[in-house]
């Protein structure tokens, strides 16, 4: 498991999406709906994930767009429910 | 002219009291004396599963299997509006089409659900209706933990659809569920299933099968089977949801698992 919070969070994109790109491939700023084809069917399974690997859970006040827009703003979302 | 059929034949059929049930049965070329009921997902998931159903539908069929793909009572083109749909009916309708297979001349059969619909098939058994066979197909293990992913995963397409998740909507006792309505009754029925309840939970031949990312087996289906009594066949396939996607979704190997247990436990040679 990577140290770095985002790129666990990339591992673990590429493994429940199927994607065929390596974690490494994929820029922290990179916008993933648009470059990885990210529906809401795949941006639940990215919620999902989260919630399993960092064990948290998001309120429904955090649902937002901007927050899951790219591997950094995810990260910092999970960055700011743990502390 | 040789006018034996070889290939299977598919067949509509309206059952149950006053005819409310609609099914299709997949028949084998030959006359099978074994057979399974394919119990279907919930809401979306059972849209999105059509396909694999239905694959899995032909294909044993072919092995000598009579399969019967049927929709709940509310659902698909069963009568009833959704929010008739509860679980307790559900196995009801589960019942009365494995008595459907009896009186076509099945003598053994089995059932075959895929996530709410494997769960509703073991709750099922572990009711005493009896099924020669079980094949769970991701079952949910916890009716709470299914109602909270179908909450967010409703937030999700909210986000998507208005930039931010604006929470559910009902009217009365009808709740909206994942754009799916459903009685307050039916969401507290759901909600209240635990498969791990049922323990020690005697079953027939079982195989519990994960399809999932990851070849580790969940903690929550390790626990189910656990439970059973004989210890069921575990298997996992990494393989997409199927169940969760619009598009396609190559499910050929958990046909092929699931046929090559089909075969091992049950034979295919009447």
């Amino acid at each position: 498991m990577p140290e770095k919070i985002e790129d666990q969070i990339k591992e673990m994109i590429v493994e429940r999406l199927f994607l065929q790109v390596s974690p490494d491939d994929i820029a922290d700023d990179d916008p993933l709906m648009v470059k990885y084809d990210i529906d809401s069917v795949r941006l639940f399974e990215i919620v999902i994930g989260l919630e399993e690997i960092f064990d948290l859970t998001f309120e429904d006040d955090e649902f937002s767009v901007e927050a899951f827009e790219t591997v950094a703003a995810i990260a910092d979302l999970v960055k700011s429910k743990q502390e | 002219m040789n006018s034996t059929r070889t290939t299977p034949s598919r067949r509509i059929i309206h059952f149950g009291p006053e005819g409310k049930l609609y099914g299709v049965v997949h028949a084998p070329p030959a006359h099978s004396t074994r057979g399974f009921v394919i119990c279907a997902p919930f809401a979306e998931e059972a849209k999105c599963a059509y396909r694999p159903l239905y694959e899995i539908a032909d294909l044993a069929a072919a092995q000598g299997w009579t399969v019967l793909r049927f929709d709940y009572f509310g659902t698909g083109n069963s009568a009833g509006a959704f929010e008739d749909f509860t679980p307790p009916l559900a196995k009801e309708n589960i019942a009365t089409a494995i008595a459907y297979l009896h009186e076509q001349g099945i003598e053994r059969v089995g059932l075959l659900g895929l996530g709410l619909g494997a769960t509703l098939a073991f709750e099922a058994v572990a009711n005493d209706v009896k099924a020669d066979l079980l094949i769970l197909w991701q079952p949910i293990v916890s009716g709470e933990q299914f109602y909270k992913l179908n909450i967010k995963r409703q937030l999700v397409r909210q986000m998507l659809t208005h930039g931010k998740a604006e929470g559910g909507k009902s009217a009365g006792d009808i709740i909206d569920l994942d754009g799916y309505s459903l009685r307050t009754s039916t969401i507290d029925q759901l909600k209240s299933i635990d498969l791990l309840d049922y323990g020690p939970a005697t079953v027939p031949p079982t195989l519990l099968f994960q399809i999932s990312f990851t070849q580790n087996m969940a903690s929550d289906l390790q626990a189910l089977a656990d439970t059973c009594h004989p210890e069921p066949s575990s298997e996992t396939f990494i393989c997409e949801p199927f169940w969760k996607r619009i598009g396609f979704v190559d499910c050929t190997g958990v046909y092929d698992v699931t046929l090559e247990w089909l075969s091992g436990v049950g034979g295919c040679k009447n």
